[in-house]
């Protein structure tokens, strides 16, 4: 490589430096909620997070009839165990609930309104996770959610 | 034009030097600053509340910066040894560069190695946790969501301004070392890492930064593995050539 190539070489560089530095400056921040090509492709590789396992999830307010259904009279308390990776606990709203779970890896808490018919997954990291329920529905004392499976 | 202007080395050595200790200490010179108010702001775009404060939400320091000693590492290393063959004697130095070669490039292989795999579960990690929407989501934004893309830019342009200095004071030292396939490839891999990572850093939308950023790290790893193993192969026909001449040492004075 003579000195004149490699001048050549370190003057497009300059350039593609700092032509990517001001793309960075004038990118819109962008949100959590766009989807991205780069992303949708890492989570192929990596694959959702499992669901917790049935035999992991404790509450005093499951149904004693069907072992999925929560019957939550004001709020109920479930607690997940997990020994492992990131874990997911899917819950159908069969009425509109509240749900609040310390978000895994962190200190926060986090909370959700869920209405009727909808899923939330709660992401639990490793240990024991309490995941607190709330009815919000107006007038009502009783609601209803399922564990749904897998 | 034979000899080596040593000024001039010394200067391309002392660049390169500050590269290393730029990138090594990226991760306590990024990050840090609260991130809360972002934090606030997702969380109202994926419809949940965070109960308590945001005080503590800050940004991360990022990987792929510091990952980038494994190969401005390896670069550094070389310029010590052709530094090294300045102030040792050449029979020393032939003796001696076969055997620290080696350790160095286990050493490489074994850090780059672990740094790699780190950087996977990591990258693992993000990725699950961003897509367990809203929890996972929120969790993931707290610890990760908000990289300081301004100051890593920054840093990235010192040290792009350090590694052209270098080899602009390496080709002042002597025009020869343009000859040297190795070390020019060395030195235009770590400057397109360099711009790769300024590019990709700029490219993504600010919450996925850091997602691309580990995945840089990634990459950087698995060339400081690739450089490893380069060193170590090299290393062999020289500590071949001093276990001979030991050889031939003991024969003559036996």
């Amino acid at each position: 490589m003579n000195v004149k190539i490699a001048i050549l070489v370190g003057v497009v560089l300059v350039v593609l430096f700092v032509g990517s530095v001001l793309v960075g400056a004038r990118k819109d921040d962008g949100s959590s909620t766009d989807s991205n090509g780069i992303i949708d492709r890492l989570a192929s590789v990596a694959g959702d997070p499992s669901a917790v396992a049935r035999a992991d999830v404790a509450a005093d307010c499951v149904d004693d009839d069907d072992p999925d259904l929560l019957v939550i009279t004001g709020g109920c308390t479930v607690a997940v165990r997990n020994d492992g990776d990131l874990r997911l606990l899917r819950l159908l709203a069969i009425d509109a609930l509240e749900v609040e779970a310390p978000a895994p890896e962190g200190d926060l808490e986090v909370e959700s309104e869920v209405d009727a018919g909808e899923e939330v997954s709660v992401a639990v990291g490793e240990g024991v996770t309490e995941i607190d329920i709330d009815c919000i529905g107006i007038g009502l004392t009783e609601c209803r959610a399922r564990l749904v499976a897998g | 034009m034979s000899s080596l202007r040593t000024p001039f080395f010394v200067l391309a050595l002392v660049c390169m030097a500050l590269v290393v200790l730029v990138e090594l200490g990226s991760s306590r010179i990024l990050g840090g600053d609260g991130a809360g108010a972002g934090l606030a702001r997702e969380a109202e775009a994926n419809e949940v509340d965070i109960v308590g404060s945001t005080a503590d939400v800050d940004e991360p320091p990022g990987r792929a910066i510091s990952y980038l000693s494994f190969v401005d590492g390896v670069l550094l290393y070389t310029v010590l040894l052709i530094g090294a063959s300045l102030v040792i004697s050449e029979r020393v130095h032939g003796r001696v560069q076969g055997v620290v070669t080696l350790i160095a490039s286990i050493l490489l292989i074994i850090a780059a190695f672990i740094a790699a795999i780190i950087a996977f579960i990591e990258l693992l990690v993000m990725v699950s946790l961003l897509l367990a929407v809203p929890f996972g989501t929120i969790a993931y934004l707290a610890l990760w969501g908000f990289f300081p893309r301004g100051d890593a830019a920054a840093v990235l342009s010192l040290l792009m301004f350090l590694k052209l200095a270098f080899a602009v004071f390496l080709v002042l030292a002597q025009q020869r070392f343009l000859q040297q396939k190795g070390l020019v490839v060395l030195v235009l891999i770590s400057l397109v890492l360099n711009v790769v990572i300024a590019f990709l850093h700029g490219f993504f939308p600010l919450v996925l930064v850091s997602i691309v950023d580990t995945l840089l790290a990634l990459v950087v790893a698995i060339v400081g593995i690739i450089w490893g193993i380069v060193l170590l192969i090299g290393a062999i026909p020289s500590i071949v050539s001093t276990i001979r001449l030991g050889a031939t040492d003991v024969a003559k004075t036996g």
